[in-house]
């Protein structure tokens, strides 16, 4: 069964982090996640790579977003749109964890 | 002397020095480190009472046999339907085998499952593939059962090159990766079996559906480890052969399910790691070639030239 976060929706308002329960690797730039729980396993692309390495640690999804444009110069709608979009597609891999406050921060996730 | 007989001190498998009471047939001459002590079971033994932590049908048998996996006190046991259990502590190096009269089928069950655990418990890397020695190391040919490693591996061995594994490829990551060889056998299906064993490989038996073609004495080699040079998934294509590179983060989805690790989240995030180690650390091709036996020379040869270059 999903959890709570696999279902609920993220604004711009949430706070995200990466779940305890994966482990994931850097590969040429790229990043491979597993989920421990399931075994299901998901690739990020370079953008996807430096949006997981912001999760490391809990992050406003506004602050990953202001993260993004200034790296990669893109349309801050365009690209509000493109990590709302991934980041609800990790949460449905139950590979992030959502709260709505910032009681979490600093308490980084696994990465090997 | 019986061929790959463990009773004479420098025979070896998967980097054990094995040593065993009883004949073995497809182990090499040196180049194993730590003991593996194989003994077969002075009497019949009862599955372990407790669950089991894996179930799985038996590769290449039609779905009949099944194999199970228990974690008992200080290792595990791991039973087939057919053959019997095989008592495994990997910490001690020691595999109990079943008494059973199929000594071939059981010396092959002893290089999947068991031995796998011992290596891993060693630090080393399962995957199912098999490997052959070029000029340039060992290249692995990487697929699920019946994707073809086992005709591709014969044929590199029809032109001279060594087999170093069958089926279950033993990956050391450090300090570079290589690659240890498995017993040395081939286990063929009889349609793609041309009715004579090819030179350097004599037929040893038939088995369900499968010949069993040892390697002679003289093409084993050792089994000290091999650098690998890359890892090629085999997929096929309709038309004509191809090679071409892959990307390690888009391949692992392919490896990932060639793997072999228990079903714990402490294993999983193990092998995963080491998979994307070894994926990071070698090159790896996607092979597609049409699933004729016409088209293997020309296969090998596109494999042999692209691991050179």
């Amino acid at each position: 069964m999903p959890s709570a976060d696999a279902q609920r929706a993220i604004t711009i308002d949430s706070v995200v982090v990466a779940a305890k329960d994966q482990v994931s690797s850097y590969l040429a730039g790229e990043v491979v996640v597993l989920s421990l729980q399931t075994g299901r396993y998901y690739g990020l692309d370079r953008v996807g790579a430096r949006i997981w390495d912001l999760l490391r640690t809990p992050a406003r999804v506004a602050d990953i977003r202001d993260a993004i444009v200034r790296q990669y110069e893109v349309e801050p709608d365009h690209c509000e749109r493109d990590v709302l979009t991934l980041l609800q597609r990790l949460a449905s891999q139950e590979l992030i964890e959502i709260t709505d406050g910032t009681d979490q921060i600093g308490s980084p996730a696994r990465t090997e | 002397m019986v061929e790959g007989d463990a009773r004479v001190g420098d025979a070896a498998s998967f980097g054990f020095r094995v040593r065993c009471g009883t004949p073995l047939r497809f182990l090499r001459r040196g180049g194993g480190v730590e003991p593996l002590d194989v003994v077969v079971a002075p009497e019949p033994a009862q599955r372990p009472a407790t669950a089991p932590c894996a179930d799985w049908p038996l590769a290449g048998l039609g779905g009949k046999e099944r194999g199970t996996l228990y974690q008992v006190n200080r290792g595990f046991e791991f039973w087939t339907t057919d053959i019997g259990g095989y008592r495994i502590d990997p910490e001690a190096g020691r595999i109990e085998m079943p008494a059973c009269t199929d000594q071939l089928a059981r010396e092959q069950r002893l290089w999947t499952t068991p031995v796998a655990l011992c290596f891993m418990h060693r630090g080393d890397v399962p995957l199912h593939a098999a490997a052959v020695e070029t000029e340039a190391g060992a290249v692995l040919l990487a697929a699920p059962h019946r994707h073809g490693k086992t005709t591709l591996a014969l044929a590199f061995h029809r032109h001279g090159y060594r087999v170093l594994s069958e089926d279950l490829a033993c990956c050391r990551l450090d300090p570079e990766p290589t690659l240890l060889p498995g017993p040395a056998v081939l286990r063929i299906r009889q349609d793609v079996y041309d009715r004579r064993p090819p030179a350097g490989a004599h037929l040893v038996a038939a088995r369900a559906g499968r010949l069993y073609i040892a390697v002679d004495d003289d093409r084993r080699g050792s089994g000290a480890p091999v650098p690998i040079v890359a890892i090629v998934l085999l997929r096929e294509s309709a038309g004509d052969i191809a090679i071409e590179r892959t990307p390690a983060a888009g391949a692992i989805r392919d490896l990932w399910t060639l793997g072999f690790h228990l079903p714990t989240p402490g294993a999983r995030a193990r092998w995963f790691t080491q998979l994307t180690r070894l994926a990071g650390a070698v090159p790896i091709w996607n092979l597609y070639r049409p699933a004729r036996l016409d088209a293997l020379n020309a296969t090998v040869s596109r494999v042999v030239e692209a691991c050179r270059a």
